[in-house]
């Protein structure tokens, strides 16, 4: 596999974490605390899926096909978030990934749209306004479990530490196509980022005894075609995110 | 719902998850326009005010709502009838999602 342009694989990180991201969320549609967390849950997964269509379209400008990109990749190919390859095994999963995963996207938006791509600078924009709400959702989650103490407490703690290295890898990538878009003004400097995520982060996994400062990447085995770690989205999320099983009625 | 709710998967996050999920009413207001009286849409349960607001907006989003906003069930205060939607064992006259 050839190494991708620096910008087609930053526009491939985000639509594809936010794809498989998706589907997490909707498989708690049915099964989460209340009716109105499932609600809020199928809107969060709606949003993600939006969101990726509309980066994924991106890459046409780029010269690429978006069609390839959403539906004919591998699972080894997607250069998701770590944190994403499984389904989220309980409820505090789910919230942390709300919080570190969304939140690590929503700061790469953020960076993204301030940046010279004129696709990201108007079209990130409403999706960072839809992402306030999953923010909100996920802050509001988590210090819920934080507070309640006990097992609550410990497994949300126990969720978000175990996916914040691997996150903050993939957010802050430490090589050589991440500093060509720092310096072609695409992205933010890395610090700048790394500060932006501190904001975002510091105060909501302090409730449960985290802190960032304590935390570092995770870049073993750095697949730098892929912007991640080892390993890949689990066979039944890519088919998923394919749409594999509707393939006889795709439509474009 | 939510103590229901917390003998399925959520119940994971053990018995302090199941205490934080103890909820309360909220009635959701909105109107579509500027100068619009506000109306009564609706009321969800949330365990707090933060996500009562990401509940009544992400329920009731179906409309291009010009401005929402919630108020918890337990602060409304009846004035002339202790008996109607909004008195003591009234349902609010909401939909429930």
């Amino acid at each position: 596999m050839s190494a991708p342009q620096p910008i087609v694989r930053h526009i491939l990180a985000l639509a594809d974490t936010k794809r498989i991201l998706g589907i997490r969320y909707s498989d708690w549609i049915l099964g989460s605390p209340s009716i109105e967390t499932g609600i809020a849950a199928s809107s969060m997964a709606q949003d993600e899926w939006g969101h990726a269509r509309l980066l994924y379209a991106m890459l046409r400008k780029l010269g690429a096909d978006p069609r390839e990109a959403e539906h004919r990749r591998a699972a080894a190919e997607y250069c998701s978030v770590p944190a994403l390859d499984h389904p989220f095994a309980d409820w505090a999963e789910f919230v942390a990934a709300t919080v570190v995963v969304d939140g690590a996207l929503a700061v790469a938006l953020e960076s993204f749209a301030a940046g010279n791509f004129a696709l990201a600078r108007s079209r990130v924009p409403k999706m960072l306004a839809e992402e306030d709400y999953h923010r909100q959702f996920g802050e509001a989650w988590f210090a819920r479990l934080a507070a309640s103490g006990g097992e609550g407490r410990e497994r949300v703690r126990a969720a978000a530490l175990a996916i914040l290295p691997s996150t903050l890898a993939w957010l802050l990538p430490d090589d050589d196509p991440q500093r060509t878009l720092e310096a072609e003004g695409v992205v933010r400097p890395a610090a700048r980022t790394a500060e932006a995520l501190r904001t975002r982060l510091e105060a909501t996994i302090a409730t449960c005894g985290l802190r960032l400062a304590k935390i570092e990447p995770d870049r073993a085995g750095w697949d730098s075609h892929r912007r991640r770690g080892p390993g890949a989205p689990g066979e039944e999320a890519v088919v998923r995110a394919r749409g594999d099983r509707n393939r006889a009625l795709f439509v474009e | 719902m939510g103590a229901i709710r917390a003998d399925s998967r959520s119940a994971h996050a053990g018995e302090g998850a199941r205490s934080a999920l103890s909820e309360g009413i909220y009635e959701v207001f909105a109107r579509k326009r500027r100068g619009e009286p506000l109306r009564h849409i609706g009321c969800i349960d949330a365990p707090g005010d933060e996500l009562a607001r990401v509940y009544a907006w992400k329920t009731y989003d179906e409309e291009n709502w010009f401005e929402m906003c919630v108020v918890p069930r337990s602060a409304v205060i009846p004035v002339n009838r202790a008996d109607g939607i909004w008195g003591k064992g009234g349902d609010g006259g909401g939909d429930r999602p």
